[in-house]
């Protein structure tokens, strides 16, 4: 058997191993990675001719779109952390399918220790959470340190946000007063008079003669604080309490800036 | 409409029972599996228990019922829920998600997000069975 034959039928087996038990689900992968890209011509050929493609052939399309689906969650975790991540693939091994095939494993079998408690995967995890508000996640982040890590995790926030984005309930009302004093109220009309707290502002921030609040986004307030020397802009993050002062560069002393130019110069920083 | 045409579906701990392909196609992966090539009777292998399984069926049974009201559906679910324990329920969340089906899946995580609602983080714990590795510097930040 020649050389190229003998390592066809390696694959063969190696994908057999690891990708062999779960038939349906890799079978549904697959196809759902070939119909979601019909438009590209490689992904339509194979579409049509998929009764007839062998078993590796599938099982390797499979193997595809589970990359694919792990790179775009690495995408959303930053590109460091993805850099960090090939990197240490690719020292580990040169040939590239069988860097597919530990990303493929390293997806598939998060391991179930003690720390996760029952054998959820990590997206039905992610699922459940997301449906909570902010306040009983917070607190949930002391539950283990596995816990902590998948709410503080980008992905997970994204996922929050955009599942509560139109939500009524979570949508609120920030009022500032006497410059010192912040009121947020619910937006959802049941609860508009009874919903209203007193928000501390944090206290690390100089004496100020004017507070602005320039915008929001995603649940992030920017604050701008002006006194007659100094001006400071802070991003805060009403339902968790955090804010953070953001550095201002090139900003002449005592220049009160229009909102627009606020949110320009924040963008470009 | 009632479909005559019959699945064979094979669990994961060896069992195998007969299901209506309209009622099996409530579970995307099911129906993805079967749409490309004929089975010709073989049994299709699916990677839940028949324990858990039983308890799908019930659901799909009941959800498929000709004339049935929304709150007749609401009262069952409600009762179908309340029956479970928590490591039913997990089992149960676990096996729909791999089924893919969406209305059922929907069902079960809002139950799991009924009980862990409002609890601390050791009754947390204690549903899910997780051991506290928290120590106290690992919490700050």
């Amino acid at each position: 058997m020649d050389d190229v034959s003998v390592e066809t039928n390696l694959l063969d087996t190696l994908l057999e191993t690891f990708v062999g038990r779960d038939d349906a689900a890799s079978t549904t992968a697959a196809l759902a990675l070939l119909e979601a890209n019909s438009g590209i011509e490689v992904c339509q050929r194979l579409l049509k001719k998929w009764k007839h493609l062998r078993p590796f052939t599938q099982k390797f399309i499979a193997l595809v779109a589970e990359l694919k689906k792990t790179n775009e969650h690495l995408t959303m975790n930053g590109l460091n952390r993805a850099e960090k991540e090939v990197k240490v693939l690719d020292e580990e091994n040169d040939v590239s399918s069988d860097t597919l095939i530990r990303l493929y494993k390293k997806k598939k079998h998060t391991p179930v220790t003690k720390a996760m408690g029952v054998g959820f995967q990590e997206e039905i995890l992610l699922d459940i959470l997301s449906r909570l508000s902010v306040l009983p996640l917070l607190r949930f982040k002391c539950v283990s340190k596995f816990w902590k890590t998948l709410i503080s995790d980008p992905y997970f926030i994204m996922k929050h946000q955009s599942h509560h984005k139109n939500d009524l309930n979570s949508q609120k009302l920030l009022v500032v007063e006497d410059m010192t004093t912040f009121f947020s109220s619910s937006l959802s009309t049941v609860q508009l008079v009874e919903d209203v707290q007193n928000l501390d502002c944090v206290s690390n921030i100089k004496p100020f003669d004017i507070c602005n609040i320039y915008g929001c986004c995603d649940g992030l307030v920017l604050l701008g604080f002006v006194n007659r020397y100094d001006k400071q802009l802070l991003l805060w993050n009403p339902s968790t309490r955090e804010s953070t002062v953001l550095p201002i560069q090139n900003l002449h002393q005592g220049e009160l800036l229009s909102d627009w130019d606020m949110m320009q110069l924040v963008t470009a920083t | 409409m009632s479909s005559e045409k019959l699945l064979t579906l094979k669990t994961r701990d060896g069992e195998e029972f007969v299901l209506e392909e309209a009622m099996a196609f409530r579970s995307l992966t099911i129906k993805n599996a079967t749409s490309n090539y004929t089975i010709n009777n073989t049994p299709l292998p699916i990677n839940v228990e028949i324990n858990t399984m039983i308890k799908v069926i019930e659901y799909w049974k009941k959800h498929s019922e000709r004339g049935i009201s929304e709150d007749e559906l609401m009262n069952f679910d409600k009762k179908f829920f309340k029956l479970l324990h928590n490591s039913e329920l997990f089992d149960l969340v676990v096996a729909v998600d791999y089924l893919a089906d969406k209305g059922l899946s929907n069902a079960a995580c809002e139950q799991v997000l009924d009980k862990i609602t409002g609890k601390t983080p050791q009754e947390i714990r204690d549903i899910f069975n997780i051991n506290n590795d928290c120590t106290p510097t690992s919490l700050g930040g």
